[in-house]
């Protein structure tokens, strides 16, 4: 029983993670879950589906059908998959490729490697893990099928899993001496040298898997699954449409961009029969991606301002803080903007389109790629400190809205992609924001834009940062700022200023791409998997012969 | 121990009140409430938040509370007093009811996220079993507390009484464990002020007070109070407690400079970073004693020297003063008067608190008579107005109008606002809606429960309570726990264990299905009441059927033995499809994933509920038939179609060895099983679409699975159900029609044109009629064209075709209005063995193992004039009910 012996002061308690504090992250990733189904943003090699295959089919193998305990089971598969999994990791290392997990354990360049978990107990990380590969080695692409209940850490291969594992094997059988494959096979052999490693690498190597294995993971990756092959297919045509015009290496936003307006910027349009249910969702995916930048811009541009604010002791009486924001817009030259009736800009926004269907389209058509997707997203993305402390922040974000909103009645006019618009509600979907304009069409930008502060900033976040903390129920709340006696305040103390950033949900787009420059499909450049910088990946692909090969197969 | 949310943890409450002057309805529902909600097993039945009156309005935003007034209660409160100068109400208290004792917590920290997760606060609390002699102040404190306060309803006071009497009992209860001399007392300001009873209390409990201390947010701005304590106690030494400013760092005196106060204290770091909201008050004696005053009481004359304001502090007589650990400030201290902010609002406006009450009843009550006969009372909720109307204003200053059923229907789980113009004069408060308050804070709204599942928005609770309904629907009787039989309707009477009248107006019930059908008289007829919440919700679990793949999966992986049980079902009932033997769902073993497993069972249970219900003997009534049908397709196929399968089902991976059979039984037994039904032609024929894509599905996963596809079955079991012959055009119109509505989810993980295909198929393949005709044809006239291939299976009724028939007919035809109808041989009247009902099922022809030996082909009214080869040697028997001339037998 809870006994106080006198009064004391209160502690503070744990706060929760208070990432994407508008909540509109899951919505997006489900998104890039319904384009591109089953995969993650951290895989990218072929050869570690082949070799995990393996292991696993190389436990079952050796049992022979013999009956073994759940509990052996799991050792021998556990053993055998940290010893493959430490392989790759130690090979990588040695050969300096990027973009795996478990790297900082050969930092020091060990000359002999026990592989197994234990030897390692500083360092967790795997390939199987569900930040890395498991998912889509077990549920995605249905390589391995998971024991539960009293089987849970044993896999089985599925026989797409089997015929990567004989691809495997058929390679290691062909580039290892008889010894070294039998060594391999071993769950109980766990020493390893560097010359052993070296001898491995062939096998081991993430950069170059072999054909038979490519043929195998290529035909569960972009066969198997009808909504991912709709995705890739769309991303191979979009990049075919580029090659067209201008033969060579395009960046992924061009690509991706490309995929969403249907169209290059050189004015080719991409061949979507067969694909138009996936482009559509792909096109609201990246509409829904600039709003979620333009709203989290905003919603730091809140915290700052109440920071300031308290900090200098000034009113943070909510219409006083959002009116504070709104200064800094006018002060630098747009109070006439601020004042203006906001259809004016929308009916800028459509006679820039014109006959286009859509402003991404007339974007990707006009010379200066005007009101360009990808460039606007670039801006929000990369904004300085020094760029915080001007307006930039705030017009770049309701220059930001009304395009969403004017695309996404665009949008409305396409079946394929109107379905989308209205998901997330509650959290401005496209199609709340859409409506929101259309609400204050008589009205300024400025109270266009107070609307979305008072609706889409403080009380979505409010919303959100409730119900997070309602679902988890531990206690600790997830609030950045609170709204209390009608002032805002920050929910943390001292002189922290760790403002929230614009974040951009995971992209798979990209692990598309270098799966398939792993399969030697494309060609990859400027690839450097262990730093894409804080906001963006710069990487160039283009389309080899193999790749043009999958644009000729039947849907 | 240190938050008031460590302290709700360890105390686990039965009852909880919570007191603010401050309120963020974010914070508490984001943390309290469900702490609160589910405390590891025990339930807080009943919530209350009291507020200063002003704060109510704007920290009650209804767009971001959910459980404001239906969850948890909500007092609205404010001091009596001139209405130039109003005091606030400022206690932040806690009563916690507890079986162990109850404690009661003094703070000063709002139920805000800046009180209890920011700025620095201090918290104390006694409990009943050590302290039990508070607890009389505590019952005196709620007994006195209404009437220092301008309004509060019946229901308000009838909690603040409950919570006095409870308080009183506890001091009773616990008295004999009180031992030595007081040290703890209750400070209120309801009669008397704070800081006379302080320095009573110093007068006689201590020796020469020598130091006084205090920490304070907010001081007068000559510091006159604390100036008059220190004078009042005779203390030579006087400490004010200074904070630094949030971002700059700098120590602030709330005060103007005084150079009389020549100590300046901090608390220790790094709390005394924090923006401070501790009230602290410290009066230490030559011996090294103090007494310590800390909770809401301020260092201002308003809170300390008067009686205007509610406030509430606990006085502790300690033998060591803590403040002698706190740091002497000697930097630079910027001295900035922090005047107490002016409450908003508007003091002299209309004062009034609404309830909804059983009934459906909504009152209004004012502090004041309004001064003229009739108000414009308007129901809001989500910013909308679901009702306005004029109302008289009885002499108790009540105004009371029922709300017509069509605006309860309207109500969804938010809160629930009254609008109320008196002239040019309005204001809003929240209303208390006190049928949903009696019930625990888990037992939720059916029809929230129903919108939160079709929003796909729902959690366990949800998915408990709409299983519980279609189970009361279904069975007659609440779902009960292993053992023991459910409560039947009549005996459900106790709120807290069943909630069946869950709306104001008992639209929201739990109804069995004949109340149901009673409530549908004089509405619709047997179509039944449309679009109620019964429907809705049984709706909405088919949706969870749809979702709810555990039981199954759970079931196809191999040798769990921690997940052997028994469904806690009472129902105990078989699958009528014959698929499981009626073996119950398995259950987790507890503390794995508790909730979802409860969940499942739950669900589980209501699905096997329904096939008991859809296997009772007799005709279903149309509206039953209407409801039940579609969920009955929609659990078979979910449980049929289970993930592990998916991509065999749909075709993206190719069976194998190996491939697990035990959901096959949930697609071959759910079209015999409908073929059993005795459901109105009428009532078939609206649901054949769905009948028909349903036989597609069950073909194709078979298909696909590597199995025999079953397509004479099908058809045969098609037409029967169908009542006649479905072209293929009309299937594949059924088909696509299915599709495109998207009735169920199992059926869109198809594609269309697959199931056409399947579809024409099983349209294909032979009618009964056809069937008999080969097995008559093999037997009779074996040269014949078109005789064809007779099944290994027929092939036996073709041997006693040909055996000579005696006395008897070559074999009988029975035109009857469900093929099931038939048990037994028309020529001997033998009973058929269960080997010969299952070919009857499949094929409607049947060999009799009795003294005949004679064949059976049973036809209905869809073939009923079908001429059979040899009939005129038939025995011939229209058992049919009811005959059309069409069906009728020649």
């Amino acid at each position: 029983m809870m006994c106080f012996k006198g009064p004391v002061f209160t502690t503070l308690p744990s706060k929760g993670a208070v990432g994407d504090a508008l909540g509109i992250n899951a919505s997006t990733e489900r998104m890039y879950g319904g384009v591109f189904p089953g995969m993650n943003n951290t895989v990218s090699h072929v050869r570690v589906y082949s070799a995990l295959c393996w292991a696993v089919n190389t436990v079952w193998v050796a049992l022979d059908g013999r009956a073994i305990s759940a509990t052996e089971l799991r050792r021998t598969m556990s053993r055998m998959l940290w010893k493959m999994q430490l392989l790759l990791s130690w090979s990588a290392t040695v050969a300096g490729e990027s973009g795996f997990p478990g790297k900082s354990r050969f930092d020091d360049a060990p000359g002999t490697v026990t592989l197994t978990r234990e030897a390692f107990p500083e360092v967790a990380t795997s390939f199987l893990e569900d930040v890395w590969y498991r998912p889509s080695l077990v549920g995605g692409f249905r390589f391995l099928d998971a024991g539960d209940g009293r089987d849970t850490g044993t896999y089985r291969c599925t026989p797409a899993g089997e015929r990567l594992a004989q691809a495997y094997e058929d390679v290691a059988l062909q580039r290892l001496s008889p010894t070294l494959f039998t060594w391999l096979k071993s769950s109980e052999d766990v020493a390893c040298t560097l010359k052993r490693l070296e001898k491995l690498r062939p096998v081991l190597s993430l950069t170059k898997p072999d054909g038979a294995e490519i043929a195998a993971f290529v035909k569960q990756f972009y066969d198997a699954e009808p909504r991912r092959h709709a995705g890739v297919l769309l991303a191979l045509r979009s990049l075919e449409a580029l090659d067209i015009d201008q033969p060579g290496s395009h960046s992924i936003d061009r690509i991706r961009h490309t995929m969403a307006a249907g169209m290059t910027p050189f004015g080719r349009l991409v061949d979507v029969e067969g694909v138009s249910k996936i482009q559509g969702q792909w096109t609201v995916l990246q509409l829904r991606a600039l709003q979620r930048l333009a709203l989290d811009t905003m919603f730091s541009l809140m915290e700052r301002e109440i920071f300031r604010r308290e900090c200098n002791g000034r009113s943070r009486n909510q219409e006083e803080v959002v009116g504070g924001i709104l200064e800094a817009l006018k002060k630098e030259g747009g109070a006439q903007f601020l004042s203006m009736p906001l259809s004016g800009p929308l009916e800028h926004l459509k006679k820039f389109q014109g006959k286009h269907p859509t402003l991404q389209q007339a974007s990707m058509s006009d010379k200066k790629h005007r009101y360009y997707i990808g460039d606007l997203k670039a801006r929000l993305r990369s904004l300085s400190t020094a760029d915080w402390a001007t307006a930039q922040p705030l017009s770049l974000a309701v220059q930001t809205l009304l395009i969403c909103s004017a695309e996404a009645q665009n949008l409305a006019k396409n079946p394929s992609a109107a379905k989308h618009l209205g998901s997330d509600p509650g959290r401005c979907s496209l199609k709340e924001l859409a409506s929101a304009v259309q609400g204050h069409l008589s009205g300024t930008v400025a109270e266009f834009l107070t609307d979305v502060f008072y609706k889409f900033v403080i009380g979505q976040h409010l919303r959100v940062a409730k119900a997070r903390s309602y679902a988890v129920s531990d206690g600790a709340d997830r609030f950045v700022f609170a709204l209390e006696d009608a002032e805002l305040s920050r929910n943390s103390v001292g002189i922290s200023a760790d403002f929230a950033r614009p974040g951009d949900t995971a992209d798979t787009l990209y692990n598309v791409l270098l799966l398939l420059a792993n399969s030697r499909k494309l060609e990859a450049a400027g690839l450097d998997l262990t730093d894409r910088g804080p906001n963006r990946v710069r990487a160039l692909f283009r389309l080899k012969r193999s790749g043009h090969q999958m644009l000729k197969k039947p849907n | 121990m240190t938050t008031l949310y460590d302290i709700v943890d360890a105390v686990r409450p039965t009852r909880a009140f919570f007191s603010t002057y401050t309120y963020s309805a974010a914070w508490f529902e984001a943390t309290l409430f469900p702490l609160l909600r589910n405390q590891r097993g025990v339930e807080c039945e009943q919530i209350t938040v009291m507020l200063e009156r002003r704060q109510a309005r704007h920290s009650l935003d209804s767009a971001i509370s959910r459980f404001a007034g239906t969850r948890y209660r909500v007092i609205a409160a404010s001091p009596k007093g001139e209405s130039s100068s109003p005091g606030i109400f400022h206690p932040k208290v806690a009563y916690l009811e507890s079986d162990e004792g109850d404690v009661f917590v003094v703070s000063s920290a709002n139920l805000t996220i800046r009180g209890q997760g920011v700025a620095l606060e201090v918290v104390d609390a006694v409990c009943a079993a050590q302290e039990p002699q508070v607890f009389s102040q505590v019952a005196e404190f709620f007994e006195t507390l209404p009437s220092r306060l301008n309004l509060l309803t019946p229901e308000d006071r009838t909690v603040l009484a409950r919570i006095a009497e409870r308080a009183r009992a506890q001091a009773g209860k616990y008295a004999d464990q009180h031992e030595g001399p007081d040290s703890t007392w209750l400070v209120t300001t309801l009669t008397k002020s704070a800081g006379s009873q302080l320095s009573d209390l110093a007068r006689h409990r201590l020796n020469q007070p020598a130091q006084l201390t205090v920490l304070s947010p907010f001081f007068d701005k000559d510091g006159t109070a604390v100036s008059s304590l220190a004078k009042k106690l005779g203390t030579r030494r006087l400490q004010l407690g200074v904070s630094r400013r949030p971002g700059r760092g700098e120590w602030v005196a709330p005060f103007a400079d005084n150079p009389s106060w020549d100590t300046k204290v901090t608390p220790p770091a790094p709390e005394n970073e924090r923006p401070l909201h501790a009230k602290w008050f410290d009066i230490e004696d030559a011996s090294g004693r103090s007494l310590v005053m800390t909770g809401s009481v301020n260092a201002t004359h308003q809170s300390l020297w008067m009686t205007k304001n509610v406030e509430v502090s606990l006085v502790r007589l300690v033998p060591k003063s803590t403040v002698s650990t706190w740091q002497k400030v000697t930097d630079r201290i910027r001295f900035e008067p922090s005047a107490y902010p002016r409450a908003e609002g508007d003091f002299e406006g209309l004062q009034f608190a609404a309830s909804l009450t059983a009934g459906a009843v909504l009152e209004v009550y004012f502090a004041v008579a309004p001064g003229i006969g009739s108000v414009t009372v308007a129901l809001t909720q989500n910013d909308s107005v679901l009702f306005r109307t004029d109302c008289h204003v009885r002499r108790d200053n009540v105004a009371a109008v029922k709300l017509p059923t069509a605006v309860t229907e309207k109500f969804s789980d938010s809160p629930l606002w009254a609008q109320v113009a008196v002239g040019s004069a309005s204001d809003s408060t929240l209303v208390n809606r006190e049928e949903s308050l009696k019930m625990r804070p888990s037992s939720k709204n059916l029809s929230g429960a129903v919108d939160r599942v079709n929003a796909g928005d729902d959690d366990d609770d949800d998915a408990l309570l709409i299983a519980e309904a279609a189970h009361i629907l279904l069975t007659g009787r609440a779902r009960a726990p292993k053992g023991r039989r459910g409560k039947t309707s009549s005996e459900k009477q106790n709120p807290t264990t069943l909630q069946r009248n869950d709306r104001e107006d008992g639209s929201d019930e739990f109804l069995t299905e004949d109340e149901w059908l009673a409530k549908s008289q004089g509405s619709a007829g047997d179509a039944g009441p449309t679009d109620s919440i019964t429907e809705r919700a049984l709706e909405a679990f088919g949706r969870l059927l749809e979702k709810e793949d555990k039981v199954i999966e759970s079931r196809l992986g191999e040798g769990d033995d921690e997940t052997k049980g028994d469904d806690v079902d009472d129902v105990n009932v078989e699958d009528p499809d014959d698929i499981s033997g009626g073996r119950a769902p398995k259950k987790r073993a507890p503390g794995r994933n508790e909730s979802r497993t409860k969940r499942a069972n739950t669900i589980e249970s209501a699905r096997l509920a329904l096939d008991k219900r859809l296997g009772r003997p007799g005709p279903i009534p149309d509206a039953i038939a209407r409801m039940l049908l579609p969920l009955k397709i929609v659990g078979n196929l979910s449980r049929g179609i289970p993930k592990s399968l998916r991509n065999i089902d749909t075709g993206v991976e190719l069976s194998h060895e190996g491939l697990t059979r035990e959901p096959l039984a949930f697609l071959t037994g759910l079209l015999s099983t409908l073929a059993k039904l005795q459901v109105s032609p009428g009532v078939m024929e609206e649901q054949l679409p769905l009948v028909v894509t349903a036989a597609a599905t069950v073909s194709l996963c078979l298909s696909r699975r590597g199995l025999a596809s079953r397509d004479t079955e099908l058809r045969a079991q098609l037409d029967t159900i169908a009542g006649r012959g479905v072209t293929p055009e009309q299937g594949e119109a059924y088909v696509r029609a299915t599709w495109g509505k998207g009735t169920s989810k199992r059926i869109c993980l198809f594609k269309p044109d697959d199931l056409v295909l399947q579809l024409w198929t099983i349209l294909g393949a032979d009618s009964v009629t056809s069937i008999m005709d080969k097995v008559l044809t093999a037997a009779y006239s074996p040269g014949a064209g078109g005789a064809g291939d007779v099944t290994e299976e027929l092939a036996p009724v073709v041997e006693a075709l040909l055996r000579p028939p005696g006395k008897k007919k070559l074999y009988s035809v029975i035109v009857e209005d469900r093929v099931t109808n038939v048990m037994g041989c028309p020529q001997c009247g033998a009973a058929f063995t269960p080997e010969e009902k299952s070919r009857l099922r499949k094929t409607q022809i049947a060999l009799c193992t009795g003294t005949c030996h004679r064949p059976v082909f049973v036809l209905t009214s869809a073939t009923a004039l079908h001429q059979f080869l040899r009939q005129t040697d038939a025995m011939t028997s229209d058992r049919r009910t009811t005959k059309s001339d069409a069906g009728a037998v020649a």
